[in-house]
C-alpha cells in the first residue's frame, strides 16, 4: 500500500524529516506518536502533498506509484485522505457543494460517472448522522462557525463520504471530549477494511483505546526511533517519552 | 477615436440632434425639463483625475463624437436572446424607444405604469417636481436630462401590495447614446419589487446614461434589483436616487459586470425617522474592464438605519472602484449605520480602489465600516485540493463563495439562478485566462 523510504523534508530550508522509513500494508492501522515538534504533522502534510514542504531526499510509493511527482489533487484521487488538525472555515461554500464536487472529481479521475443528486443526498445524510452532526450542517458553509469538535467530526464525515484507501488522521483526537472521541473512533472503525489503511498521528495514547493500532511508531527529531505493537503506546503513556532518551515538549 | 469635441459640446450637440428627431410630439413639461438640463450641460466640463468624484475612474472616460447621437431605431434586434420574462409587469425599451409589443402593463388598478409622454398634468407635475432637478455634480445625469425623449412613470397606490415584480428591460445596440429614465413613487404603506435590467451588444461605441428616481412615502417598502449585465462592449453610467420618508424600507441588490467605462451611483436620503435601507452589491470585472460603485447614504433624520454590503472581484488587468459614503447630519441622532466592502483580486495586474467615507455630525450614533482587499486564501485552496478538487476548480468555488452570501439574498428565484449561472461562467473564464 504505502512505502516510505529514507524520506527527508524541509520547510524554508530547515530540515524537519530526516530519514523516515515506514511501510503500511493494506488493512493495517499505524499510530505515529511523538512529542511536539518531532515532525508528526510534517509527515502528514508531506503525504497529502502540501507544497510548502520540500522533499530533499527519499521516496514515497503508494500502490507501486511514486507520489512525489503527483500534485495534491491527484493524490486525493488515488485515495489519500488527510483529516486536518486545524480544518479551515470556508464561508460561502456549502458542505454539500464541497463534498459533491470532491466526490465527482475523484469519480471522474477513476472513469466513473457523476453521482446522481438523490444517491448523493442519501449518502450525505447517512454519513452526517453517523458522526452525530445535525443534518442542517450540510447546508452551512464548510466548517463555518463549527466548534473544534464539530470540525473534527466533519473531517471524519468527509472521510466516510470519500472512502479513501489511505486515511491519515493528523491529531484528530486533540481537543475532543470523550463522546466526540468515540464518534471519531467509530467513524474510523467503520471505514476499516482489508484493503484500507489508516495512519493516526497523535500526541496522546487515549485515541488508541478506541482505535486499536497494529503498529505504534515513535517519531522524534524527524526520525522513527522506536516501533512496536499497541503495547508500546501504553508504555509511552506510563513512562512518557523520557525513557526513550528524548525530551517531552 | 476622435478627440475633436470636448465633453459638453458632444452632448449639447446630441441634445440638438434629439430635438430635431423623434420627440417633437412630447409634452411641454418634458421640453422644459430637457431645456433646463441643456443649459446645465453647457456649464459642465469633462471629469478629470482632479475631479474628486471621478478620481479613480476618469482615465476610463473616452468621449468621442461617435457616441454623441441618439441610437437609431432598430428593425431587428437581439432583444429576445437577453429578455427573460419574469411573468410580472414588463416594460421594454429598445434603443430608447418603448416597445409596446414586448411589454405587459397592468390592466387593473394594482399599480400605474405609464410613459412620460402619456402623463396627466398632475402626474407630470409630480415627476417634474419630484425628480432631481439639480444634477450639476452628476454630469451624466445631466446628459440624461438634456437628451431625454421619454421615460417610465410608476405609481404604487396607497396600502397596495403589488405581488408581481415590475420588470424594466432596457436593450441597446448600435452607436450612440441612450438615456433611460424611470420615476417611481410608492405611496404610503405600499409594497413592490422593481427590477431594472440592461442588455445589449455592440461592436461600436455605445453609452447608456440612465437615471432612476424613487420616492418612498411613509411605510412603503421597495425591493430593488438592478442588473448592469449588458455585453462588455457597452459603457454605462447610471444613477439611482431614493428619497425615503418615515418608516419606509428600501432593499437593493445591484449586480455589476465590467465594461469600457461603467459606473453606478446609488444615493439614498433617509429624510424622516424610522426609514431603513439595506444595500447589497456584487461586481465582477475581467480583462480590461472597469466598474465603479458609488454609494451615498444620507442620514438626515434621527432613528434611521442603513446597512450596506458590497463585494467586488477583479480579474485580468481590470479595475474596480468602490466609493461608499455615509453622511450623518447634525439632527440624525440614534442613527445605526453599517457599511462593509470586501474585495477580491484574482491577479496581480487587477486593481481595486476602495474608499469608505464617514461624515458624522451627530453625537449619538452607532456607525461602523470595514473594507478588505485580498486574494484567494492559500489554506482554503489547499484544503479543497486535498479532497481531489483541481486547483482551477477550487479557485472557482472559492471565488463564487466570496459573493455567494449576497447572491443567495436576491429576492427573486429566477434572477438568483441566472446570476449564479452568469457568475459561474465568468469566474471559470477568469481562471482559464491565466
Amino acid at each position: 500500500m504505502l512505502k516510505i523510504t529514507n524520506l527527508h523534508a524541509s520547510v524554508d530550508g530547515t530540515p524537519i524529516l530526516k530519514g523516515i522509513d515506514l511501510e503500511v500494508r493494506p488493512g493495517e492501522v499505524h499510530a505515529i506518536m511523538g512529542p511536539n515538534g518531532s515532525g508528526k504533522s510534517t509527515l502528514s502534510q508531506v503525504l497529502a502533498g502540501n507544497e510548502s514542504y520540500e522533499i530533499t531526499d527519499g521516496e514515497i510509493i503508494l500502490d507501486e506509484k511514486s507520489v512525489l511527482e503527483m500534485p495534491t489533487e491527484q493524490r486525493a484521487r488515488e485515495g489519500v485522505f488527510l483529516a486536518f488538525q486545524y480544518p479551515v472555515e470556508i464561508p460561502g461554500v456549502s458542505n454539500l457543494q464541497f463534498l459533491r464536487t470532491a466526490m465527482n472529481s475523484i469519480r471522474e479521475y477513476r472513469g466513473e460517472e457523476e453521482i446522481d443528486a438523490v444517491s448523493f443526498m442519501k449518502k450525505a445524510k447517512e454519513k452526517i448522522k453517523q458522526v452525530n452532526l445535525d443534518p442542517a450542517f450540510l447546508k452551512r458553509g464548510v466548517n463555518e462557525g463549527f466548534s473544534g469538535g464539530e470540525k473534527k467530526r466533519n473531517e471524519i464525515m468527509q472521510m466516510l463520504m470519500l472512502e479513501p484507501k489511505l486515511a491519515i488522521l493528523d491529531e484528530t483526537d486533540s481537543g475532543l471530549d470523550i463522546d466526540a472521541l468515540k464518534v471519531v473512533a467509530d467513524g474510523v472503525n467503520a471505514l476499516k477494511s482489508p484493503d484500507r489503511s489508516v495512519i493516526m498521528v497523535t500526541h496522546y495514547q487515549r485515541l488508541l483505546d478506541y482505535i486499536v493500532p497494529d503498529y505504534v511508531h515513535v517519531l522524534a527529531k524527524g526520525k522513527i526511533i522506536k516501533s512496536g505493537g499497541k503495547e508500546l503506546a501504553l508504555e509511552l503513556e506510563e513512562k512518557g517519552y523520557g525513557w526513550l532518551g528524548i525530551d517531552d515538549e | 477615436m476622435s478627440s475633436a469635441l470636448s465633453f459638453p459640446d458632444v452632448f449639447v450637440n446630441a441634445s440638438d440632434a434629439l430635438n430635431r428627431d423623434d420627440i417633437s410630439s412630447s409634452s411641454a413639461w418634458l421640453t422644459t425639463f430637457r431645456e433646463r438640463h441643456q443649459q446645465q450641460l453647457k456649464q459642465l466640463t469633462l471629469p478629470t483625475r482632479k475631479t474628486e468624484d471621478w478620481r479613480y475612474s476618469s482615465r476610463h472616460l473616452k468621449m468621442s463624437d461617435a457616441i454623441a447621437k441618439p441610437l437609431s431605431t432598430l428593425t431587428e434586434s437581439a432583444l429576445d436572446e437577453s429578455l427573460v420574462d419574469l411573468d410580472g409587469y414588463l416594460v421594454v425599451f429598445v434603443n430608447g424607444r418603448f416597445a409596446a409589443d414586448k411589454s405587459r402593463l397592468p390592466s387593473d388598478a394594482s399599480c400605474t405604469i405609464k410613459r412620460f409622454s402619456e402623463l396627466s398634468d398632475e402626474e407630470a407635475k409630480q415627476v417634474s417636481e419630484g425628480i432631481s432637478s439639480d444634477t450639476s455634480s452628476l454630469p451624466f445625469a445631466t446628459i440624461n436630462g438634456a437628451c431625454l425623449a421619454d421615460g417610465i412613470y410608476i405609481s404604487i397606490p396607497k396600502n397596495t401590495k403589488v405581488e408581481k415584480p415590475i420588470q424594466l428591460h432596457f436593450h441597446a445596440e448600435g452607436e450612440g447614446t441612450t438615456t433611460p429614465r424611470v420615476y417611481l413613487v410608492a405611496e404610503q404603506g405600499s409594497e413592490a419589487t422593481l427590477i431594472e435590467e440592461f442588455s445589449g451588444s455592440t461592436q461600436t461605441e455605445l453609452l447608456t446614461a440612465s437615471v432612476t428616481d424613487i420616492q418612498l412615502n411613509a411605510q412603503a417598502e421597495l425591493r430593488y434589483i438592478r442588473l448592469n449585465t449588458e455585453a462588455e462592449q457597452l459603457s454605462h453610467i447610471g444613477l439611482t436616487q431614493v428619497n425615503q420618508n418615515r418608516d419606509s424600507r428600501f432593499k437593493s441588490f445591484c449586480m455589476g459586470l465590467g465594461g469600457p467605462v461603467r459606473r453606478h451611483d446609488l444615493k439614498i436620503k433617509l429624510l424622516e425617522p424610522g426609514a431603513e435601507c439595506s444595500l447589497d452589491g456584487v461586481c465582477i470585472t475581467l480583462g480590461q474592464q472597469h466598474y465603479d460603485n458609488h454609494t451615498e447614504i444620507e442620514h438626515i433624520s434621527a432613528h434611521c438605519q442603513s446597512d450596506e454590503s458590497y463585494r467586488c472581484i477583479a480579474g485580468g488587468s481590470s479595475h474596480i472602484v468602490f466609493n461608499g459614503r455615509i453622511m450623518i447630519h447634525r439632527d440624525a441622532q440614534k442613527t445605526l449605520g453599517a457599511m462593509s466592502n470586501k474585495n477580491l483580486l484574482l491577479t496581480s495586474k487587477a486593481e481595486i480602489d476602495s474608499k469608505p467615507e464617514l461624515e458624522i455630525y451627530a453625537d449619538d450614533v452607532k456607525c461602523a465600516h470595514g473594507t478588505t482587499i485580498g486574494q484567494l486564501d492559500e489554506e482554503e485552496l489547499y484544503y479543497l485540493v486535498t479532497r481531489g478538487i483541481s486547483p482551477d476548480h477550487a479557485a472557482t468555488i472559492l471565488t463564487l463563495g466570496f459573493v455567494n452570501e449576497l447572491v443567495q439574498k436576491i429576492p427573486n428565484e429566477s434572477i438568483k439562478e441566472r446570476t449564479e449561472a452568469r457568475l459561474e461562467s465568468l469566474v471559470k473564464s477568469a481562471f482559464q485566462e491565466d
